[in-house]
C-alpha cells in the first residue's frame, strides 16, 4: 500500500513539475519565436508566470459541471496505465496500450460534452467541429499504433520498450513515425496550446469559461499532449532504454522536452494552417493514405515473415 | 515544402535574435526620427511670437476637422491669430496641416503618450501647443 502511495506521489509530482515547465516553455519560447519579449512578472525571466496565470484563472468565479470532474479524473487516471519509467507505473497489464488509448479517446469525448454547458450555440458547434476533426486525426494514429503492435507483437507498453533494446522502432517504421508525429502536431493545434491559434480562439472558445473549469480543460489538454509525447517516445524512440552510459530516465526526459520543443517550433512554422477545411484535407489526402500504405507494408511483411516464413 | 523549410530556419533563428518589443512601463526606447506626434506651433525666435497668422488653411485641409482657428484684426490692420484649438480625440496625425501651411508655422512634435481619463483634456489650446517641451524627442 505504501509503495503504491509513494508511486502515486511521484507520478503527481512529475506531472505537476512537467506542467509548470511546459507552460513556462510554451510561453517563453513562443514569445521568442515571434521576436517578442514575452510576459515578465518577475525579474527572474518570468519564472513565476505559470503560477500567476493559474491564480488569475482561479480568481474568476465560474460554474463547473459533472463533465469537468470526469475530465479531471480521467486526465490523472490515464497515468495509471502509462509507464512514465520502467518502475513508475501503477497498474501493470498486457493491454496497457489499448487501455490508455481508450482513456485518451474518452477525454476528448468528454471535452465535447463539457462544451455543451455553453449558453452559446456557436461555441458548441465550433467545439463539435474541433472534436470531430480531432477524432479523424486519431485514425492515422491508430493505424500507426497497429503497425507497431504487429512489429513488436504485444499490447503492453513495457514490452514494446523492451523489444527496442537493439533498434528503435523509428528505424523500422519511419512512415509510421511521420504520420504519428504530424497527427500529434495537428492535435496540439486543435487542443489549443498555442495561445495565438485561430482554431483555439475561434468563436470565443478560448475566452469563455474562465475559472476552475477552464483550468481543468487546460490541464486535460496538457495531459493529452504529455500522453501523446510519452506514447511516441515509447513506441518509436526507445522509451527509457539506456543510451550507452546515459540512464534511461534521463534519456526519456531529454526526448520528452526535445519533442515538446519541436512541436512548439512546428506549431509556429505552420501557423498559416488556421482553418478546419485545410486540416481535414491534410488528414484525408496525406496522413490517412500514408498511414494506410505503412500499415499495408507492415501487414505484408508480417504475413510473409510470420505466416509463410518467406523472409 | 520549401517555404516550410525556410520558415523553420527563420523561426529557429528568431530564438537567438534580440526581441523587437519592450516591456513598456519598465523599458523604453527612443522614438524613431520622423515620427508624428502632437502638432506644435512654431515660434519666431527673434520676437518669440507665434508664426501662425491664422489663415485657417490647416483647418480647411484637415480631414478630421479637428483644428479650429480664430483670427482677429489688430488696430493697425494686421491679422493675427486669436485662438488655435486642436481636438486630439479626432486627430489622426496625418500631417496634412504641416504640409499645407504656407508660413511653415506648424510642426509635428514627438509627443505620443497621450492617454487621458477625461475627453476634455484632449482638447488643446494655443498655450498648450506652443510648449517647447513638445519638440524634445521623448522616450517611448
Amino acid at each position: 500500500m505504501l509503495i503504491i502511495l509513494r508511486k502515486i506521489f511521484y507520478i503527481l509530482i512529475l506531472l505537476v513539475l512537467n506542467l509548470y515547465i511546459c507552460e513556462y516553455m510554451s510561453n517563453k519560447l513562443s514569445a521568442r519565436m515571434e521576436l517578442r519579449r514575452g510576459y515578465r512578472i518577475t525579474r527572474a525571466a518570468s519564472i513565476g508566470f505559470p503560477i500567476i496565470r493559474f491564480l488569475k484563472f482561479l480568481s474568476v468565479d465560474s460554474k463547473i459541471n459533472i463533465w469537468t470532474f470526469f475530465i479531471f479524473f480521467l486526465s490523472f487516471l490515464m497515468w495509471s496505465t502509462v509507464p512514465i519509467t520502467s518502475n513508475l507505473v501503477l497498474v501493470e497489464n498486457d493491454y496497457s496500450l489499448l487501455i490508455s488509448i481508450i482513456i485518451y479517446i474518452g477525454i476528448i469525448a468528454l471535452l465535447l460534452f463539457n462544451s455543451a454547458r455553453s449558453s452559446s450555440g456557436k461555441v458548441f458547434s465550433e467545439t463539435c467541429k474541433k472534436i470531430l476533426i480531432l477524432f479523424s486525426f486519431i485514425v492515422p494514429l491508430l493505424l500507426s499504433i497497429i503497425s507497431i503492435v504487429l512489429v513488436s507483437r504485444t499490447l503492453s507498453l513495457k514490452e514494446i520498450v523492451n523489444s527496442q533494446y537493439k533498434y528503435w522502432n523509428i528505424t523500422l517504421q519511419p512512415l509510421g513515425f511521420l504520420t504519428f508525429f504530424t497527427s500529434i502536431l495537428f492535435q496540439i493545434k486543435l487542443l489549443g496550446i498555442s495561445r495565438k491559434s485561430y482554431l483555439s480562439t475561434g468563436a470565443n472558445i478560448g475566452k469563455e469559461g474562465k475559472g476552475l473549469g477552464k483550468i481543468i480543460e487546460k490541464l486535460s489538454a496538457y495531459m493529452s499532449i504529455f500522453f501523446l509525447i510519452i506514447i511516441i517516445n515509447i513506441l518509436y524512440l526507445g522509451g527509457w532504454q539506456n543510451l550507452y552510459i546515459i540512464r534511461g530516465e534521463v534519456m526519456l526526459a531529454v526526448k520528452f522536452y526535445f519533442i515538446f520543443f519541436i512541436l512548439l517550433l512546428m506549431d509556429k512554422i505552420i501557423c498559416r494552417i488556421d482553418n478546419y477545411k485545410l486540416l481535414v484535407r491534410i488528414n484525408w489526402k496525406f496522413l490517412i493514405p500514408v498511414s494506410l500504405i505503412n500499415f499495408a507494408v507492415t501487414v505484408g511483411f508480417f504475413i510473409m515473415k510470420d505466416i509463410y516464413n518467406l523472409i | 515544402m520549401l517555404r516550410l523549410i525556410k520558415n523553420f530556419f527563420i523561426i529557429l533563428g528568431n530564438m537567438f535574435r534580440k526581441p523587437r518589443t519592450v516591456v513598456y512601463p519598465k523599458e523604453k526606447i527612443i522614438i524613431p526620427e520622423g515620427s508624428r506626434g502632437v502638432m506644435h506651433l512654431k515660434l519666431d525666435l527673434d520676437s518669440l511670437d507665434i508664426i501662425c497668422n491664422g489663415c485657417g488653411l490647416c483647418s480647411i485641409i484637415c480631414p478630421q476637422n479637428c483644428i479650429e482657428v480664430r483670427k482677429r484684426a489688430e488696430k493697425n490692420g494686421r491679422i493675427v491669430l486669436e485662438d488655435f484649438n486642436l481636438d486630439l480625440g479626432k486627430c489622426i496625425f496625418c500631417g496634412n496641416c504641416v504640409e499645407f501651411c504656407e508660413n511653415n508655422a506648424i510642426d509635428m512634435s514627438y509627443q505620443c503618450q497621450l492617454a487621458d481619463y477625461r475627453r476634455k483634456n484632449l482638447r488643446l489650446g494655443k498655450s498648450d501647443l506652443i510648449k517647447p517641451s513638445r519638440i524634445i524627442r521623448d522616450f517611448w
